[in-house]
């Protein structure tokens, strides 16, 4: 066997290596009722859809990174969700959440959220212009 | 069903019609162009007449198929100059407030404008080649020739047995949407009121430079991969090397530019707080590129020693399949939410995908096929020898770049094997495993050039070695120790840079004897090492100075107050942060932006007169889709950035802004919690001091001396008067500008011992919520991705002239 098919092997050993040690920073989308962990340094993802009908508190005066609503995941169970960071602006129209963190108790900590919105391409198609508008009586 | 024809009118048809059909014949032309040179390589060397007439067929006809790119690039233009939304591309990625420079950025918003690009940049390189290539023009061309139809194949939007191929930038609207109502109306044409428009992220200069470099970039991977292909083909490696290697470092400098440039951008108009996200798009372009560096390491050991030719071919390949990869991934949707830069899907993912193992399928058939006579040295590679360790690094960045694949893949092998695996901290996950690879291959590339190659004695390299070394370990102490540096993976990355510079510094000096001429690696490796270094202090010491302090108290364990990087400003209160004193000072519409004035006071104390005064205007746009979109404003120091994005803003159409009134009755001592602020009634003064009141006789007054809270500890004191003249109730108020308050004493009750007052709280609803970072040596960053470049280009002139030389030696032997 030559040399540099032995570096090749002990490299690739590594990456081995490597993927299975770093299984540990990789994480699943998840449920509410799953997202608990003892290492506060984990996060999951809980992926559902904003409650519109609930509270949204959001007090800059007080508190900017702090951010409450109500959400409903995929399996239809509802919590709280305490976002620490600035509440995005239209957030009411956003058709999906994803939110990162992990629940405490009855409530799910959020440090991270991604949004999807309806794009309003799909929804409406171009809009029509105004014509013959104060032209009247001419 | 009630089926109109209608009869539309005002659409301008004839201009689209006239683009499609260039789509049509730049296909045609290209699959005619790829046939004559394929005929004309098989010709060569038994028919050179036959093989030349096929030839100039090859070249008329590439040639027309470039002349059509052009033209389909002018008539899109034409179109967007002139808003005809009636076309859907148009539409969708302009409207009518577009300036001019930016009608140009609408080609790289959408997917056919893109490919267009692609697809002009390859007629542009397949140019030079024809003109160049010499005898490695047929062979060569004819792999342009695939690639080049595989790109019109893009924008032909034409079914073929059902399956629609293409997606055509001269659609109308109409056919996109025939159920929308508008469609009704002959005259709908000229209803439109206004397209869609530009992205406003993609409204940044960075954006006019940054996607035509990094498209010409992944043009440019076709030509090393279409040299190694035209060396597998024709069975022959002589004369091989210097071509495919100067093309190797032109497609490497290019695509380093393209994504430094992007990683500008993203630091410059994004606001992820960094130049770097391991974005899967950024990946996408790392990658490629990554692995073309691979290659031509070996490809520089297998010109020195004969060893590694096949394990550069493969390289070289791979750098072209993970451009492919690339468009694969961003393109046919499959990363769906997990990216913020990929473009929408279109339905062609069946195409793409076709388009990506034709590429890879060619390459490893034509390697099956002819790797038996792949010059192969019997010989092991000695240990102590430059190419074993160049193989070595090389090995290392293609597993980096593997991994990098692996993970950036987790969406398909999600959809693939029905897991549910998702990285939730990009930039932690990927920063993991990169600096352990950045640690390795920049020690690499501090030493390996001290061994020579084919044999070196151990003793004679570390006596070559040993200065820099010690230097570098010197002044990485000094600087960790100063810069108080305690991590130890922070500790080895900086050794690794200063490594990296002081070896290859100390190698063109010594061992160049500083022939700067021949020294474009050992530069490009310096600035890989300041980009390092740039990265470290920038990252490593980037320090958010927006934290809130906000006094809420959270319960033992929450982790989420280092969080807490968002301040409230309200507009003419000053904040303090670090040693700024930070004013919202007010904000402006211009265009689409709005400005927010953000005035920097550096001063110890409030009081203090400021050493030094700049305002910042980061702006933000209110997309229709997306909400608010931050584009940040930073002040450049040689040492840092101070670096200010808006997070978001009040909201001005709220109706009850303005004025808040809030009445309280108070004894003497007693507090009140108002409008978030602790109020106490210290005293009643009946000898009131006012500076709009003058003391007359008969006069009753009396002064209520108030001390003002905030939530933060900030104390203020005031003292509104009360007043009774000739009978007439009348007071003065006092006011906090800080707080932009005001104070009225009302009334007094004598019997209940208390008074009365109120509390005006004006104007408060003007506020920002910003960040603020301090990245510390940024420049380093970018000087060092200059510096890189250079190199690469430097290295470029070098193996140039290295083949000037040979054909005159050649010549001169004749």
């Amino acid at each position: 066997m030559k040399k540099t098919h032995i570096a090749a092997l002990i490299v690739i050993g590594i990456l081995i290596a490597f993927i299975i040690t770093q299984s540990s920073s990789y994480s699943t989308y998840e449920t509410f009722e799953t997202a608990y962990s003892e290492h506060s340094d984990q996060e999951f993802q809980v992926v559902g859809w904003l409650e519109a009908d609930r509270e949204m508190v959001y007090e800059p005066e007080i508190d900017p990174n702090k951010f409450t609503f109500w959400m409903k995941d995929k399996k239809d169970v509802v919590r709280k969700v305490i976002y620490y960071d600035v509440k995005p602006t239209d957030f009411e129209r956003s058709e999906e959440v994803v939110a990162i963190g992990r629940m405490k108790g009855d409530e799910f900590h959020a440090t991270r959220m991604l949004l999807k919105c309806p794009s309003k391409y799909i929804e409406e198609g171009p809009q029509i212009r105004e014509v013959g508008g104060g032209t009247k009586g001419a | 069903m009630e089926e109109l024809q209608i009869n539309y009118i005002g659409e301008w048809l004839r201009t689209g019609q006239l683009g499609h059909l260039l789509t049509i014949v730049s296909l045609v032309s290209a699959l005619l162009a790829t046939a004559s040179f394929y005929i004309a390589t098989t010709q060569e060397d038994q028919q050179l007449d036959l093989a030349n007439s096929w030839k100039r067929i090859g070249r008329v006809s590439f040639g027309i198929s470039g002349l059509c790119v052009i033209g389909i690039f002018c008539v899109l233009f034409y179109l967007i100059f002139n808003h005809r939304f009636e076309y859907k591309y148009v539409w969708q990625h302009s409207s009518l407030e577009l300036p001019v420079y930016y009608m140009i950025s609408c080609f790289w918003e959408g997917q056919e404008g893109s490919f267009l690009l692609w697809s002009f940049w390859t007629v542009v390189l397949g140019g030079f080649l024809m003109r160049w290539a010499g005898k490695w023009e047929n062979s060569v061309m004819t792999f342009v020739g695939m690639m080049q139809i595989f790109l019109a194949a893009m924008l032909i939007g034409i079914y073929f047995f059902g399956y629609k191929v293409g997606s055509s930038p001269f659609l109308l609207l109409r056919e996109d949407m025939p159920h929308l109502p508008l469609f009704k109306n002959a005259n709908y044409a000229n209803l439109i009121g206004d397209g869609n428009g530009l992205n406003p992220l993609l409204q940044n200069y960075w954006m006019v430079i940054h996607p035509p470099v990094l498209f010409l970039g992944f043009a440019a991977t076709l030509i090393p991969f279409s040299y190694c292909m035209a060396g597998l083909w024709k069975r022959n490696f002589t004369d091989w090397v210097l071509p495919t290697l100067r093309w190797s470092l032109f497609t490497g400098a290019l695509l380093g530019t393209g994504i430094l440039m992007g990683g500008a951008w993203a630091y410059e108009a994004l606001s992820f707080g960094g130049f770097w996200a391991w974005d899967p798009v950024e990946n996408a372009s790392l990658v490629p590129w990554l692995v073309l560096i691979a290659g031509i390491h070996t490809l520089l050991a297998y010109k020195h020693s004969g060893h590694s030719l096949g394990i550069s071919l493969i390289l070289i390949s791979a750098s072209l399949w993970t451009i492919l990869y690339s468009t694969f991934l961003t393109r046919s949707g499959v990363l769906g939410d997990t990216s913020v830069h990929s473009f929408t899907d279109l339905g062609m993912s069946g195409q793409l995908l076709f388009f990506l193992l034709f590429f890879i399928a060619l390459s490893i058939f034509l390697m099956l096929k002819n790797w038996s006579v792949v010059p192969k040295t019997e010989k092991e590679e000695h240990l102590y020898s430059r190419e074993f360790w160049m193989f070595i690094g090389s090995l290392l960045l293609s597993v980096f770049a593997l991994l990098i694949t692996i993970d950036t893949s987790w969406p398909i092998f999600n959809k693939v094997f029905g897991t549910n695996r998702t990285i939730t901290d990009p930039i932690t996950h990927y920063n993991q495993y990169a600096v352990w690879f950045a640690i390795m291959i920049a020690i690499l590339s501090a030493v390996v050039q001290y061994f020579r190659y084919k044999k070196d004695d151990l003793g004679r390299f570390l006596r070559k070695v040993a200065l820099a070394t010690v230097i570098s370990v010197v002044l990485t102490g000094i600087i960790a120790f100063f810069g108080e540096i305690t991590t130890i993976v922070y500790i080895l990355i900086l050794f690794a840079a200063i490594y990296v510079i002081t070896a290859n510094a100390a190698y063109i000096f010594m061992v160049l004897s500083g022939k700067i001429k021949i020294a474009g690696g050992s530069v490009a490796h310096i600035g890989v090492g300041l980009m390092l270094l740039g990265i470290l202090f920038s990252s490593g010491k980037k320090e958010v100075i927006s934290l809130n302090r906000l006094g809420i108290k959270f319960g033992e364990g929450f982790n989420e107050q280092d969080n807490r990087e968002n301040v409230l400003l309200y507009k003419g209160l000053p904040i303090q942060m670090n040693e700024y004193w930070v004013t919202y000072v007010g904000d402006s519409i211009s265009g689409p932006n709005h400005f927010y004035e953000v005035r920097y006071e550096k001063k110890k104390k409030k009081e203090d007169t400021a050493e030094e005064v700049f305002v910042l205007f980061p702006n933000a746009q209110f997309g229709k889709d997306n909400g608010l979109l931050p584009n940040p404003d930073a002040r450049h120091y040689l040492t840092k950035d101070v670096f200010t994005y808006v997070s978001s803003v009040a909201d001005k159409e709220r109706t009850d802004k303005g004025i808040e009134l809030k009445e309280i009755e108070l004894g003497i001592g007693d507090t009140a919690l108002v409008g978030g602020k602790f109020l106490i009634l210290k005293n009643i003064n009946p000898n009131p001091v006012h500076p709009m009141y003058l003391p007359l006789d008969g006069d009753i007054a009396a002064g209520a001396k108030l001390e003002i809270q905030t939530m933060d500890g900030r104390k203020y004191e005031a003292e509104p008067v009360y007043l009774i003249r000739r009978s007439e109730e009348t007071g003065f108020d006092d006011f906090i500008d800080d707080l932009s308050l005001t104070l009225k004493f009302d009334k007094i009750y004598p019997k209940k011992g208390k008074v009365k007052l109120s509390m005006i709280q004006e104007e408060m609803t003007d506020f920002i919520i910003m960040k603020a970072i301090v990245f510390p040596y940024i420049n380093v960053l970018w000087g060092g991705c200059l510096i890189m470049v250079i190199g690469f280009f430097m290295s470029i002139i070098q193996r140039y002239q290295e083949g000037k030389r040979k054909r005159k030696r050649k010549a001169a032997i004749e």
